[in-house]
């Protein structure tokens, strides 16, 4: 027996140290699988000891940079499942919306969406105050609004929406605009249009919304077609919905469009750069973990400020406002611009330190016309809001 | 800080045994002291002095309730009202300001304080060790570092069990370092990681699917039972888990704690049950709350009125909140029906029967300790017999990954019986079973820290105590 504990103590010792070697060896900054920043072991100050921001940033670290981590954050939630999404049964998901750890299934098809959400007065005041300051910029300069919807104001079964922003929009908003949306009428056209395990447009959404737009701005415009339609065979894409709910039993192949865009050239925050990988992707140079982010990494991600440059300077100067569901069209709609600006509102402030000034930016870029690209989550997330001075 | 948490596995144990047993003996405690406050400031910065307030405060009361015996019972007196008043202050003032102002339509303000992580049963220790002094049963401790080390000790300071001072005083002189000793702790300490990681976390998530929606959602009959089950098992996986690890870490630094629980779900009354669920608590409300009362050597009318206090009393020192007093009152009511009537019948029944008779009445119990909500409550009541068609569609739809962590619900049930304890017996004089347990052990381990490291929902019920 005492032999039996020497090796046992030493047994748990050895594991503890394995646990340990995460404080000592180089620290880990990305996890290609979550699609994410590692936390790093701070340094520990009063302060945050005190408010207690140091601790459970060391928790958070250790758990990030424990040796094998991504291995069991990838695999061992995924082991412990007995259960195969695909396969319930149909008398729980037959027109019906069925849970799958704060996603949803509805009528047992292979899409992780969200559920309709109650808009409450709160949300609705939040929109109201945006859109006083959008009926300000439409008496200013040229603008149009692009909407698109979304699983979080429909109602599958009943098939109605539950919020109909573009009604309360044209109520609430002043000014000469224009306004144009990408929208769905059953849960047969929203699947065609989304991913399946991601919140974003996919090629075919996204392609359908450049189109309205190019449509609502220079109906004359030819649009840009796709030279063909690409399908990368090795790779799966697991969107947000999958890396939130921990789901793999729902997956597609990423596909995209692929364009011949003209020249151009691009200043990525305040930097000549590249933005998104598509042609890496056409060579094929591209993450093949299971979580990579493909939507972002194929056509860029979120930055405080894009600017692409057309060098047409008989066009005009385009400045368009949104979020990641822009990434996928800037370069289609900045081809039928001169300059185009795009701006994150989310990230501005830090490339900047300042706050976006929508008019101060529209006069010192001479701007000639502003598009914002938004959904529900754009309209009532008070991370766009933007202040404007008269 | 959790010992079910990183920090605490993998950088807080380490250290504290590396600079415990590099010390020299006349050391160690002052290690365990400096340690105890770390892990307790870890958690509360702020509230750690006001833990040290109330050692120092104690040590000086112990001291002149030895000094002046004729004064002793003012000093005692002046403690008591001391250690309870800052009690109340934190945890029960609101709660009854609240409800005076409701019944009187008065205005008394409610304090903005949090509740300090174990105040309960930190207070309770210290009354123990002042009340003990009192009454001669055990030695003034004349140093405050090894006053503060039993207080503040880390493995039992935030959830318990509630260690006396009277079982505690020669081990911190005097105790033994062994090997098994040593290797019997790190086995406990995996063994109640194990069940609040795997087993307890994991019912929790059933248990709070569906109370937290179940007006919302509609949920009643079965669907109600599965969640008062899933209840009754995280609760006791989370408690007694932590208690083993307590135990286990005890047992690692020479300390022998007693138990705290003893298979409470093998009960066959609910008399039973109490000698069997937090040992330490409710031994402590009888020997210092019942017994001084009289207990049962008085008159009936004095003994029903001393079980009420007693229960009420255990109830209140759950929460500050009505639920927890129906609690408390609910198991006094069935305690004097079992003494006064049923006593008789139940030892007639066979076994099953009293047991099923005791897991019954166990899980209603914690249903009200659940539920702090007098709307949730009513309506789980109104509707825990309602067998009305699709509700459990209906939970199926609202989340059907809840199909992935039945499984540890029979975990939890196979483990709420003393299996390994009879193996244990069983297999006493061989070596491979023992290896085997070992293996078993360390695989549990594993288990519980890829959990960890992949899981972030690891919330703890007896915190909040």
């Amino acid at each position: 027996m005492k032999k039996n504990n020497i090796l046992f103590i030493l047994v748990f010792a050895f594991l503890l140290l394995i646990g340990d070697y995460a404080l000592v060896r180089q620290q880990k900054n990305i996890s290609v699988t979550e699609n994410r920043t590692l936390q790093h072991f701070d340094h520990i100050t009063l302060s945050t000891f005190i408010d207690g921001s140091y601790q459970n940033s060391l928790e958070k670290a250790l758990s990030d940079q424990f040796v094998g981590g991504e291995f069991i954050k990838k695999n061992f939630k995924d082991s412990m499942k007995i259960l195969h999404y695909k396969k319930i049964p149909s008398y729980i998901c037959k027109n019906n919306y069925v849970e799958l750890n704060g996603y949803y299934s509805f009528n047992c098809d292979d899409h992780l969406i969200s559920k309709y959400e109650n808009v409450d007065d709160e949300i609705k005041t939040n929109i109201l105050n945006r859109l006083k300051v959008y009926s300000k910029i439409n008496n200013y300069i040229d603008t149009y609004y692009f909407f698109i919807s979304s699983d979080s104001i429909y109602d599958f079964k009943n098939n109605k929406y539950i919020f109909d922003t573009i009604k309360f929009i044209n109520d609430n908003m002043t000014g000469d605009y224009n306004l144009s949306s990408l929208t769905f009428d059953n849960y047969n056209e929203f699947e065609k249009l989304f991913y399946k395990t991601d919140h974003h447009w996919n090629y075919y959404g996204s392609y359908l919304g450049y189109i309205k737009i190019i449509d609502m701005i220079y109906p004359d415009d030819e649009v840009l077609k796709p030279e063909k339609k690409v399908t990368f065979d090795d790779i799966y894409f697991y969107g947000s919905a999958a890396r939130n709910t921990q789901i793999f039993d729902f997956k597609e192949k990423f596909t995209v469009y692929k364009f011949n865009y003209p020249e151009h050239t691009i200043l990525k925050d305040k930097v000549a750069d590249s933005y998104g990988s598509e042609d890496e992707y056409y060579n094929g140079i591209y993450y093949r973990e299971k979580l990579a982010g493909h939507y972002g990494n194929f056509y860029g991600g979120d930055n405080g400020e894009v600017i692409f440059d057309f060098n047409n300077p008989d066009k005009d100067n385009l400045l368009l406002i949104g979020s990641s569901f822009t990434n996928a069209i800037n370069k289609l709609v900045a081809s039928h611009f001169n300059k185009t600006y795009v701006i994150d509102l989310r990230h501005y402030y830090q490339l900047t330190n300042e706050e976006f000034d929508i008019k101060e930016y529209v006069n010192n870029n001479n701007i000639d016309k502003v598009l914002f690209i938004m959904n529900y989550g754009f309209l009532k997330d008070q991370s766009f809001n933007m202040k404007w001075e008269d | 800080m959790v010992f079910s948490s990183l920090t605490f596995i993998f950088i807080f144990l380490p250290l504290v045994l590396i600079f415990y047993f590099l010390s020299k003996d006349k050391y160690k405690n002052y290690i365990l002291l400096f340690f105890s406050i770390l892990f307790y400031s870890w958690g509360e910065p702020k509230y750690a002095l006001l833990m040290i307030i109330s050692i120092i405060a104690n040590y000086f009361f112990a001291i002149l309730i030895k000094k002046y015996d004729k004064y002793k019972k003012i000093f005692l007196i002046l403690s008591l009202i001391f250690n309870i008043g800052i009690l109340f202050v934190f945890k029960y003032f609101n709660f009854f300001s609240t409800n005076i102002n409701n019944i009187f339509n008065i205005n008394i303000p409610i304090l903005n304080l949090t509740l300090p992580i174990g105040i309960s049963f930190y207070t309770f220790q210290i009354l123990t060790y002042v009340v003990d002094v009192y009454k001669d049963k055990v030695k003034l401790q004349k140093n405050i570092f090894l006053l503060g080390m039993y207080i503040s000790f880390f493995p039992q300071l935030i959830a318990g069990p509630i260690v006396r001072y009277s079982t505690i005083e020669e081990q911190l002189k005097n105790r033994k370092h062994t090997l098994e000793n040593f290797a019997d702790g790190i086995r406990r300490f995996i063994i109640g990681l194990g069940k609040k990681i795997i087993i307890a976390n994991n019912v929790a998530i059933i248990a709070d699917s569906i109370f937290n929606n179940a007006i919302l959602n509609k949920y009643v009959g079965l669907v109600l039972m599965i969640g008062a089950l899933a209840y009754t098992f995280q609760i006791y996986f989370d408690f007694s888990g932590y208690s083993d690890m307590a135990i286990g870490l005890g047992k690692m630094f020479g300390f022998e704690f007693l138990e705290n629980f003893n298979y409470p779900y093998i009960s066959q009354s609910i008399t039973d049950f109490w000698r069997r669920w937090h040992i330490s608590l409710s031994s402590l409300f009888r020997d210092y709350i019942y017994i001084p009362l009289g207990g049962n050597r008085v008159s009936k009318i004095k003994w029903i009125r001393n079980i009420f206090i007693v229960w009420l009393l255990t109830g209140l020192w759950h929460g500050a909140n009505w639920n927890f007093i129906i609690w408390g009152l609910y198991f006094a009511l069935i305690l004097l029906f079992e003494k006064l009537i049923f006593h008789k019948i139940l030892k007639k029944l066979s076994l099953i029967i009293r047991w099923i008779y005791s897991f019954i009445l166990i899980n209603v119990g914690w249903i009200i300790f659940r539920l702090e909500n007098f709307s949730e409550l009513s309506y789980v009541f109104k509707n825990l017999f309602n067998f009305k068609s699709g509700s459990l569609l209906n939970l199926l739809r609202n989340n059907y990954s809840i199909l992935n962590y039945l499984p540890f619900i029979i975990f939890a049930l196979i483990f709420s019986f003393p299996i390994i304890l009879k193996l244990d017996k069983r297999f006493k004089d061989n070596i491979y079973y023992f290896v085997f347990k070992d293996i078993c052990l360390i695989f549990i381990f594993v288990i519980s820290i890829c959990f960890l490291v992949s899981n972030s929902y690891n919330p703890f019920i007896y915190f909040r105590f």
